[in-house]
């Protein structure tokens, strides 16, 4: 019986692996041509073959170096979109950071961000250990290692070892509810929609979804804003320091 | 006043040069009219006629002299006779309404004296006299000269305009004076009106006297606080009588102070900048369509006749994004007496920063009409902009606005990755996949399925014991019965093999133990923890052992009817034990 389950998941661990190395190939020389033309300084060109590649494929990697495109060719709202979605996919990655920051430096808004909670952070930098695939492998790991332990408990054979199996069981569980809430975590982060950066020059932020309300704000090209809901052609908004008010969805461009 | 005017009053001594007439000698006094209104001239005229003597002055009884006397002589013959008079006339006027008797003249003449009837005059009040509100304070020192302070208005709204005017009145015929200088003004803003080259004189007649006026200065006055504003007296230095033969004598002449009741303005709406007048407002910009960091100019042009040098420029309420600088003004402002009109022209210097369309909401501009005693507005129409890309990025243009913020020249963004991209197909991910699923859920299935079946054996397996244990009694019964059948045939043998086999099954049975496990010891051990276990196990083993001996004895050590009655018995005991 335990052959099988051992043997199950091993099959599930190589399904995966042939996935994630068979779409190498392909996109190599791609890759490759968009560096050339981003080292000889054609940015557009090297823009065009990475957005060729980001219509089937993606990554943290990918991301940020069409971000750094946008910067280029003085695209900053881009830019800045890029650049948050390849946080999305790598949170910790510093070179993101950096440029991320210097995007930010352009954009016309300032504003003071609400201060984050200080225990999320230590949680952002822990589950930042590894992207959504790997929690996912760590968790498929500390699954096989809690059930195999809890299986080896039940039979008479290993009455001798109980001890060293509880243990083995305890470490393992708590290994797969951290490993399987990352990454939840992760794939949420990545899947959510839900902020948006400003494409427009310059747009209204009113207190009502109507042509003609009370300008709370005027924002410029390249905030961030957080979508609430969406009504119609409008869009409840939340701007980094909190306020919220209505603008037009065709101004916003989701990260 | 009436002391003052006493002293006017001249005692006149008259000798009248004229040969007495012992005949017809007539002194008449009289008057032109005897119903006057207050200001009104009138002549008093006291004849003489052949007469020659010392005439005294009527007591005029409060009437004012404007002119006077004037003489006149003559002669004339009638019926053959010459005829000689004199005429003493006095053009006389009247301060105040009431009755006026002007007392009798006298003329001393020969040894005796003559005098005229009294004459009454009737003064009614004239329609608006201008001379009474004139209090000529300077009067009380030299009625002859003084000057005034008059307002066009004694009362008005803060910011409304009035004119000033500073009179001299002289009634004497070489007046000098010294410059002008007004006096300050607390609580008023003023402007001096330009006067002409010439000075500005007429003749005016004040309580009957005829005064030479100057205008020595007109000023234009907006209050600025509201409340009573006191106008404080002027002080003109003047040499009076100056002439060839004399430097004429230096006088100061004090005006009298006035009062302003500057009224307040009711509470104004927010886009008041302290208009007070009539207005008219346009607006306009040299260009709406342009590029971003380039300027425009807005020029919020007022007209009208108010009080435009006070007015502060009106907020220009522009999109975000657009700067504008301080206006510029420019001024046609003319003051006159009829008041302050003209023009004032606000150019504001507009300055988008960013591109986009903007619509610039209409101007509103509100001013005080004080002859409604309300606030009127004035709007201007909205006017749309239109900003294209500046030359250079708006991002550019935002660093040069924004001094404080200092960035690095040198900096630039980080290097592409290069190399492996680590490309994966968009949107597929391990987790939430069917494949995580299985991969998760398989160990723990199996796990489960392991749980299952080892529950299951141990199921089974119980349920063996269970089964021996529920049979052992039916089989000890059965061979019980046997023995017991046994019990009356003349051969021991088999009657001991049924007891024993009965006894022996039953306890490996009961206690699930193997023929071989079958000792005291093991069934001490499955009876558990009853009292006398030992006891028991020791009777049980006793028990089986006396029917395996009693099998080859010869004799019988116990009847077989005890035996089986012992045996019975212990099965009893045993199965009511365990239940």
């Amino acid at each position: 019986m335990m052959r099988v389950h051992i043997l199950l998941s091993l099959l599930c661990l190589l399904a995966f692996a042939t996935t994630a190395s068979a779409t190498a190939t392909p996109a190599d020389s791609l890759a490759q041509a968009a560096e050339h033309a981003y080292t000889a300084g054609d940015h557009r060109k090297a823009l065009e073959l990475y957005e060729v590649l980001n219509t089937q494929h993606t990554s943290a990697t990918l991301l940020y170096n069409i971000g750094n495109c946008h910067f280029k060719l003085g695209d900053y709202p881009q830019a800045i979109l890029y650049y948050e979605r390849a946080l999305r996919m790598d949170p910790g990655s510093e070179e993101v950071h950096v440029n991320l920051e210097l995007a930010r430096q352009q954009v016309v808004d300032r504003m003071k961000p609400m201060p984050t909670f200080e225990l999320g952070a230590f949680w952002a930098r822990l589950r930042s250990g590894g992207d959504v695939d790997s929690w996912a492998l760590r968790s498929l790991a500390a699954g096989l290692v809690l059930f195999s332990a809890l299986s080896l408990l039940v039979l008479p054979a290993f009455q001798r070892m109980r001890a060293a199996l509880r243990a083995v069981v305890a470490i393992a569980g708590l290994a797969l509810i951290t490993s399987v809430g990352f990454a939840y975590a992760r794939h949420a982060a990545i899947v959510d929609r839900s902020e948006a950066i400003i494409m427009e020059p310059r747009i209204e932020v009113l207190s009502e979804p109507r042509n003609g309300s009370t300008v709370i704000f005027v924002l410029h090209k390249g905030t961030k804003l957080s979508i609430l809901q969406e009504r119609d052609v409008w869009c409840e908004v939340r701007l980094p320091n909190g306020s919220v008010g209505w603008t037009r969805a065709n101004a916003l461009t989701r990260i | 006043m009436r002391s003052a005017l006493h002293t006017l009053f001249l005692l006149l001594a008259c000798f009248v040069g004229m040969q007495l007439n012992a005949q017809e000698i007539s002194f008449t006094a009289k008057v032109d009219k005897q119903a006057v209104v207050t200001g009104e001239q009138f002549q008093l005229t006291i004849t003489v006629v052949n007469a020659n003597g010392r005439i005294s002055a009527p007591d005029l009884d409060g009437l004012t002299i404007v002119r006077g006397p004037s003489t006149r002589q003559g002669s004339s013959v009638q019926g053959g006779r010459a005829v000689s008079f004199s005429t003493f006339t006095w053009v006389l006027t009247a301060v105040k309404a009431r009755k006026y008797t002007i007392g009798p003249a006298r003329l001393q003449v020969g040894g005796g004296i003559v005098e005229t009837e009294p004459i009454t005059i009737e003064v009614s009040k004239a329609p608006g006299t201008p001379g009474d509100a004139i209090s000529a304070q300077g009067q009380a020192r030299d009625p002859n000269i003084f000057t005034t302070i008059t307002l066009s208005r004694n009362k008005g709204y803060v910011g409304e305009q009035l004119l000033v005017t500073y009179q001299l009145y002289t009634r004497y015929p070489n007046t000098q004076w010294a410059p002008f200088e007004p006096p300050a003004m607390q609580g008023f803003w003023a402007e001096r009106l330009e006067m002409g080259q010439r000075l500005e004189e007429r003749t005016e007649m004040i309580n009957g006297l005829n005064y030479s006026v100057v205008v020595l200065m007109r000023q234009l006055l907006l209050p600025q606080r509201s409340g009573k504003l006191r106008i404080e007296p002027f002080t003109l230095p003047v040499v009076l009588e100056r002439n060839l033969f004399s430097s004429g004598r230096l006088v100061e002449v004090k005006s009298n102070a006035l009062e302003f009741t500057a009224l307040e303005l009711p509470a104004p709406p927010q886009d008041f900048t302290g208009g007070v007048g009539e207005l008219q407002m346009s607006v306009r910009a040299d260009r709406t369509e342009l590029k971003a960091n380039e300027a425009l100019e807005i020029t919020v042009k007022l007209s009208g006749k108010a009080n435009l040098k006070l007015i502060d420029a009106p907020k220009l309420e522009l999109p975000e994004g657009i700067e504008v600088y301080d206006p510029k003004v420019v001024d046609k402002i003319s003051v006159s007496s009829a008041g302050m009109s003209g023009s004032r022209e606000f150019q504001y210097l507009v300055l988008p920063r960013y591109e986009g369309n903007y619509t610039l909401s209409p101007l509103v501009f509100s001013y005080f009409d004080p002859r409604e005693g309300k606030y009127r507005s004035l709007s201007s129409t909205a006017m749309e902009l239109r900003v294209a890309a500046g030359d250079g990025n708006t991002a550019g243009a935002a660093n040069t606005f924004r001094p404080n913020e200092v960035r690095q020249l040198d900096q630039d963004i980080r290097f592409i990755r290069t190399g492996d991209l680590k490309l994966r197909a968009k949107d597929q991910y391990l987790f939430a996949s069917w494949r995580y699923v299985a991969g998760i859920t398989a160990p723990a299935l199996a796990f489960l399925l392991l749980l299952a079946w080892r529950r299951n054996r141990d199921r089974e397996q119980a349920d063996v014991v269970q089964v021996r244990r529920k049979r052992a009694e039916r089989i000890a019964l059965q061979h019980l019965k046997h023995a017991k059948a046994l019990l009356a045939k003349p051969e021991r043998e088999p009657f001991h093999t049924a007891l024993g086999k009965a006894l022996s099954g039953y306890l490996m049975d009961r206690f699930d133990l193997g023929p071989a496990e079958l000792n005291a010891s093991n069934i001490t051990a499955r009876l558990g923890t009853i009292p006398d276990a030992q006891a028991l196990a020791k009777h049980c083993m006793d028990l089986v052992e006396a029917c395996e001996m009693a099998r080859f004895a010869p004799i019988e050590s116990k009847p077989r009817q005890v035996l089986y009655n012992e045996a019975a018995e212990l099965i009893t005991r045993l199965e009511n034990i365990t239940r």
